[in-house]
């Protein structure tokens, strides 16, 4: 088994290059060669023989472990009791330029000072080296490293999660879910970029370089839960040759299957997610995509977790347990954009599919697997 | 953009142990090395990855074996058939042998129009070896495979998988092959497959 993942922006290739299959997906596999068919007598269990709940099912987005102590993640204590109370993100631009975006890949030193109290501690001004770390077929989240998020320790996914967004409708923001992030809400959600974080007392907004308001397409069509999965939205090869490779947009904002006709010959099979420019906005303000995984269902686990087979996704919440079985890592930000024009380059990933430059301001990821 | 080399292809590998056991029920390790992963297998997990074929991931698992012949590893994992697979079901012992025994379709090259016999792997004899690994036992007792046409010996075995493409009649594919030293069966003693598939 191997794997190519191309990803596209506009008409151009901005990647093609192999994943990493890890030892997840062997498990997935022997599990599936065990699974004991007399379940198929119980009604409570024999929804577990259900073939796709030993297949792909989800989809992540993360970055280098660090990125979680950085970027709109940790930001002065003056700054983030402010951002707890107009939810508006905050980043510092660490450039001289007037105008532009939030290039993650410049940013060279922590903002905030975290003792997380598990071995690490960082410090204001200390340096920050931005890097992933480099895959093993052992690895269990897309992180190893993962620390947590500096106001939630034991917060351990290990990409990025969704919690700026509450998903249940009429509960307040929490102040916590403000920093964790990392997408936003379906209708809207505030950023600005700054020229300095100023010092306690001092107007913030004095350092005001450009804000934008950027929308998820992910939380708007619900494929995302509180935890960053996107799910399957067109789950069968099938029903995605009938919508084509371009259907992973729109309503169908998730993980598609997609293969051709021949896929029994050749063994390819391709998921095809699309990143909205609202999504890759607050994605970049939040330090970046370099990473991403797919997952199956982990059985024991989510049944451990409360979940019943079959296993529905809800993206408010989720009971469904993941078990990555691809890895994927990059060394330049997915959503890194230039300024056009003398306009931040965010302002352009703002618009969702028909801004100025309709066709750059989404990214296409096709992650193909060969059996 | 560089990238991180991330060239790691994980095989599906296979190991293939036989053992004989006398009267008295002692063993002897007669052949232990590994096995041949065919197309098959990359055929039955498209199936079931692009969600083309069944629906029950019973019929993805490898629940069945044939024993042949004329073993040769001449074309690799390009192989979807034993070269000369026992034909009836008097070659595997019949009832007496104390294999569980089926006639199903088999999937050739494609084709899906030859019946042919089976033994099955009770799920008894399926086990998890660890988290990525299965080991299927196959047991030909004292009174297993003692009838094959001309005393000829066995040599070469099979392990399918049962229905990845969910159709009724049941079509099995070969999934994983090895051809192995000449064994001629008596009721003197019996063998032991210990076929252990890491995914």
């Amino acid at each position: 088994m191997g794997g190519i993942v191309t990803v596209i922006r506009g008409e151009e290739i901005i990647e093609n290059s192999a994943n990493m299959i890890l030892d997840g997906m062997g498990s997935v596999l022997a599990d599936a060669m065990t699974v004991s068919p007399s379940l198929s007598s119980i009604n409570s269990a024999s929804a577990i023989l259900d073939a796709s709940n030993y297949t792909i099912q989800a989809i992540s987005f993360g970055k280098d472990a660090r990125g979680f102590f950085n970027h709109a993640h940790a930001v002065p204590d003056h700054v983030s009791s402010v951002v707890a109370t107009d939810n508006k993100i905050r980043v510092c631009i660490p450039t001289d330029s007037a105008l532009s975006s939030y290039i993650t890949s410049d940013v060279t030193t922590y903002r905030r000072t975290t003792d997380t109290g598990r071995g690490l501690s960082v410090s204001d001004g200390q340096p920050y080296k931005l890097l992933p770390e480099p895959s093993n077929p052992e690895q269990v989240k897309l992180e190893s490293r993962f620390f947590g998020m500096p106001i939630s320790p034991s917060f351990d996914i290990g990409h990025n999660p969704n919690t700026f967004w509450d998903h249940e409708e009429g509960l307040a923001f929490p102040y916590l879910n403000a920093l964790s992030g990392c997408w936003p809400a379906p209708d809207g959600s505030d950023y600005y970029m700054l020229s300095s974080f100023g010092t306690e007392g001092q107007d913030i907004d004095s350092y005001f370089v450009f804000s934008g308001t950027a929308s998820s397409v992910f939380n708007t069509v619900k494929s995302m839960d509180k935890l960053g999965f996107v799910k399957l939205s067109v789950s069968s090869a099938h029903q995605g040759r009938q919508k084509g490779q371009g259907a992973a947009q729109g309503p169908y904002s998730g993980l598609c299957i997609y293969a051709e006709d021949d896929f029994s010959s050749t063994g390819k099979v391709s998921y095809i997610i699309t990143v909205s420019g609202g999504d890759l906005v607050f994605a970049g303000c939040f330090g970046g995509i370099y990473t991403i995984g797919l997952w199956a269902i982990d059985i024991k686990g989510s049944l451990a977790n409360g979940a019943t087979a079959p296993f529905i996704f809800d993206h408010a919440n989720n009971l469904i347990k993941y078990k990555l079985v691809a890895r994927k890592t990059f060394t330049k930000d997915l959503t890194w954009i230039t300024d056009v024009l003398g306009f931040s380059g965010y302002k352009f990933l703002e618009d969702r599919y028909d801004g100025l430059f309709g066709n750059t301001n989404f990214l296409v990821i096709k992650w193909e697997l060969q059996f | 953009m560089f990238n991180l080399e991330e060239h790691y292809f994980q095989q599906v590998t296979g190991h293939l142990q036989i053992a004989k056991i006398d009267s008295l029920g002692r063993e002897e390790i007669i052949f232990d090395d590994h096995n041949v992963i065919v197309s098959g297998m990359s055929v039955g997990l498209s199936y079931l990855f692009t969600a083309s074929g069944s629906n029950s991931i019973v019929d993805y698992q490898l629940d069945r074996f044939q024993l042949g012949v004329s073993g040769n590893d001449a074309d690799g994992s390009a192989i979807y058939q034993l070269s000369a697979n026992l034909s009836s079901f008097n070659e595997y012992g019949g009832a007496a042998g104390n294999i569980r025994l089926v006639s199903s379709v088999q999937i050739k090259n494609g084709d899906a129009t030859t019946q042919e016999p089976f033994g099955l792997i009770p799920h008894s004899q399926i086990t998890r070896v660890n988290d990525t690994s299965v080991r299927y036992t196959i047991i030909l007792d004292r009174d297993a495979v003692n009838n094959v046409r001309n005393s000829l010996p066995i040599n070469e075995i099979g392990l399918f998988m049962k229905n990845p493409r969910g159709v009724s009649p049941t079509q099995s594919i070969l999934v994983a092959y090895r051809e192995f030293s000449n064994i001629v069966k008596t009721a003197e003693f019996a063998v032991v497959f210990r076929w252990t598939i890491n995914f």
